[in-house]
């Protein structure tokens, strides 16, 4: 640190471009993968017996497959590419440490590797875009705080005093995301591969919808912004529209995006207000979001010739509108009266395509045709090809998006239809579905077309390294800017630290984010002991809870909500309500978001058990046209009950009443549940029965959904 | 009901006000910055992308 004595010196500093190739190379192969298996769980759709009878490759399973995916492994990888390009420049400072950014890299990788082995195998948390189990949990902390720690030691290492707002965004990410993980995770374990979430029922919901909303502001937002704020300017080579605004856009961005959260849990058994919070904040998210896109483009005035051919612009620009385009749509979403209509439908799976395929994917892509030319120091191999590949994307998610907004509203329509005689028209819920899958097709023929871009994507980016040649360690030669008394005396050096920006930043970004989350919070939690609990809803006993965890295994939750809001078309459906004190003994909650089968919170008691048994071994065999698959192994796979004592235990951990020492019964009563329904089972005229299956567990939970409240009712 | 669950919370009635007024603070600090901003280091500022990656010596 010699030279940064005299400020304004010119100094030499080497950035580093290896790490940089690194995460552009996982950000393409994760990117494929992610996107591929979104294509299978996509066919699954219309084709339920596509690599159907295999319990790793079930539609359950791959479906957090696909989206940690394509969220942590593309995204995620995409996003410390351009953190580790932009940051060491903006920065004029080689990344803090080598070893750190290794460190990174492969313990990312690692953890893309545990979950792309442990979600097949139903190992789960079943929160959506947090499903990895604890140990998993643990390792994302730890690289999480590995990459803060590298990026927050380059910022220190500047050689300009202000930090470009790009940074900050970037920060915000850092802190936000650790902040998200951590409060989300918070579980108790059973065992290494098993663990309940800390919270239950309508907690664990809000805290999860915080959370996965928040991943979208905070993973799929915040840094990419930072990437616009930096990609952009170089690429239409002029400075942004306007700076003040890009720090507006930051700290309204960081505020509000916050509160925003319960929008995922409208007509839901949240408490009314933090609904309408909820609403409220997701309406003003406008004025921000759309600052940031007209910030963005208007970078181009003055340039956009230059969009006509320079791909990069192109991706930029369509990546930002989509931007745009997403950013009015979630806020129109958020309006109850819209979300009643959209909500549980495939025009959410739109909405969140459009926003990933084209604002995450389009400015990844942008990015790397962007960097890999310049870390190779060569001219990017075929202009026609990026051109081709950015029609394909284009045309791919208009057909990929549009099918499913069709296909969600028709739906949601039907669902509500009713006859003159105030009956539904469409009683069966399956009629609902055949009538959509036409829609199903053409979404996968629009994703193909986005994959086949992509791979013309790698093929161009391969060729164009291939004729050049990677400048590991770029030379640079910088102005050091900084105070002249900057880092000059080792004993200040602790008290500068503190001082420095990026410490002071987080800190006031921190309290930014917290302001929201506490407000919800603690009111929420507060509801547990207020709540005027319902004297029949009684614990699950130990076979329903390991039926439970099979339904959780499974991704059940991924095509069926537990949640029956309260409109009439879904009460004459489903029956009563879904009611806060219904789901106390719910860790975690299983209201799920999607309903390409019907709401199962009162399934218990509609079917008897022979139906349930024949259903989910041949789902055809009882509802023909059905496109849910079969899950045959229940019938062979013996309940493994090595565990059923530890669960009980955590449980009452949890607060669950269970009796004291109940735990030590819990496998005998679990035995004997299994055989009472074993032999409803074989007298239903059921051949070949075995009480020790995995399906007697699932059939015991199933019939006990949402079945409490009726108690009462016959218990006056 | 949920009227009912929120006014048994204690000090609940601080809580919209205390809401509002952080909500309101923020955002007149942030007008307060955007009114008084150096608009000539905000100029600066977003140059910094651009003349970041000096290939030859400075003189």
């Amino acid at each position: 640190m010699a030279d940064s004595t005299f400020a304004g010196r010119t100094e030499t500093v080497h950035y580093d471009n290896a790490i940089v190739r690194a995460f552009a190379l996982a950000t393409l192969v994760w990117g494929i993968v992610g996107f591929l298996v979104g294509l299978i769980v996509a066919i699954k759709l219309f084709v339920p017996e596509f690599l159907g009878g295999f319990d790793y490759l079930s539609f359950g399973r791959l479906r957090p497959l696909h989206t940690n995916a394509v969220v942590f492994a593309f995204a995620g990888n995409a996003i410390f590419l351009g953190v580790y390009y932009s940051l060491q420049r903006l920065c004029r400072s080689r990344m803090y440490s080598d070893i750190l950014s290794k460190i990174h890299f492969w313990g990312w990788q690692l953890i893309i590797v545990s979950a792309a082995i442990t979600l097949p195998l139903g190992i789960t948390t079943s929160k959506e875009y947090a499903e990895l189990e604890w140990p998993i949990d643990i390792a994302i902390t730890l690289i999480w705080v590995v990459f803060g720690w590298n990026m927050i030691g380059t910022i220190l290492n500047r050689k300009d005093k202000h930090i470009y707002v790009a940074i900050w965004f970037y920060l915000a990410t850092f802190i936000t995301v650790a902040v998200l993980h951590i409060v989300n995770s918070f579980e108790i374990p059973v065992h290494l591969l098993k663990s309940y979430s800390m919270y239950a029922g309508v907690q664990d919901a809000l805290v999860q919808w915080w959370y996965g909303h928040n991943a979208v502001a905070f993973f799929l937002t915040t840094p990419f912004l930072g990437i616009m704020y930096y990609f952009v300017p170089k690429a239409a080579e002029r400075p942004v529209f306007s700076y003040r605004l890009s720090i507006v856009h930051f700290w309204a961005l960081v505020f509000m995006y916050i509160w925003a959260g319960p929008h995922h849990l409208l007509y839901t058994a949240l408490p009314g207000w933090a609904q309408s919070l909820g609403v409220v904040f997701s309406l003003m998210l406008i004025a921000p979001s759309w600052g940031g896109m007209v910030n963005g483009l208007l970078t181009l005035r003055g340039a956009w010739d230059k969009v006509r051919t320079d791909p990069v612009l192109k991706f930029m620009v369509v990546g930002i509108t989509a931007y745009g385009m997403s950013t009015f749509e979630g806020p129109m979403l958020s309006l109850k009266n819209i979300n009643a209509i959209a909500h549980y439908t495939d025009y959410i799976i739109g909405h969140v395509h459009l926003g990933a395929l084209l604002w995450n994917g389009g400015l990844a892509f942008a990015m790397l045709y962007y960097i890999i030319p310049r870390i190779y120091r060569t001219k990017l191999y075929s202009l026609s090809l990026a051109n081709m590949h950015f029609w394909l994307m284009t045309l791919g998610v208009v057909i990929y998006v549009i099918p499913l907004y069709w296909g969600g509203i028709t739906q949601s329509l039907m669902w509500a239809q009713f006859l003159p005689d105030g009956s539904l028209q469409y009683p069966n819920f399956l009629e609902t579905v055949t009538q959509i899958i036409p829609m199903y097709v053409l979404r996968a023929v629009g994703g193909t077309l986005y994959i086949v871009g992509a791979i013309i994507c790698v093929w161009n980016l391969h060729k164009t390294a291939r004729s050049g040649k990677l400048i590991a360690n770029e030379e640079a030669q910088v102005v050091n800017r900084r105070a002249a008394h900057e880092g000059s005396t080792a004993k200040e050096g602790w008290h500068r630290w503190l001082e420095g920006r990026p410490v002071r930043f987080s800190v006031y970004t921190l309290i930014a984010v917290a302001i929201g989350g506490i407000v919800e919070f603690i009111p929420t939690f507060l509801v547990k002991s207020n709540i005027p609990t319902i004297a029949s809803v009684k614990p699950y006993t130990p076979l329903e809870l390991e039926g439970r965890d099979i339904y959780v295994r499974e991704g059940c939750y991924t095509c069926h909500s537990q949640m029956v809001r309260p409109f009439r078309s879904e009460t004459e459906r489903y029956g009563q309500y879904s009611m806060a004190g219904e789901f106390i003994y719910d860790y975690p909650f299983q209201w799920g978001s999607k309903r390409t089968g019907p709401d199962l919170h009162r399934v218990g008691g509609k079917y008897p058990d022979a139906w349930h048994w024949k259903h989910m071994h041949e789902p055809q065999s009882t509802s023909p046209g059905s496109i849910m698959p079969g899950y045959p192994w229940m019938y062979t796979t013996n309940l493994d009950i090595s565990h059923t004592e530890g669960k009980i235990i955590t449980m009452q951990r949890l607060g669950v009443p269970y009796p004291p020492g109940f735990e030590k019964q819990a496998v005998a009563n679990l035995q004997q549940q299994a055989g009472e329904v074993a032999g409803r089972l074989s007298q239903a005229g059921i051949k070949g029965v075995d009480a020790n299956k995995e399906i007697i567990a699932l059939i015991a939970y199933l019939q006990r959904l949402g079945t409490d409240i009726k108690k009462e009712v016959e218990q006056p | 009901m949920n009227s009912k669950v929120l006014s048994s919370i204690p000090g609940i009635e601080l809580y919209p006000i205390v809401a509002l007024i952080l909500f309101v603070g923020f955002f007149t600090g942030l007008i307060v910055w955007f009114v008084k901003a150096d608009k000539s280091a905000m100029r600066n500022h977003a140059e910094m992308p651009l003349d970041n990656e000096t290939k030859a010596p400075l003189q």
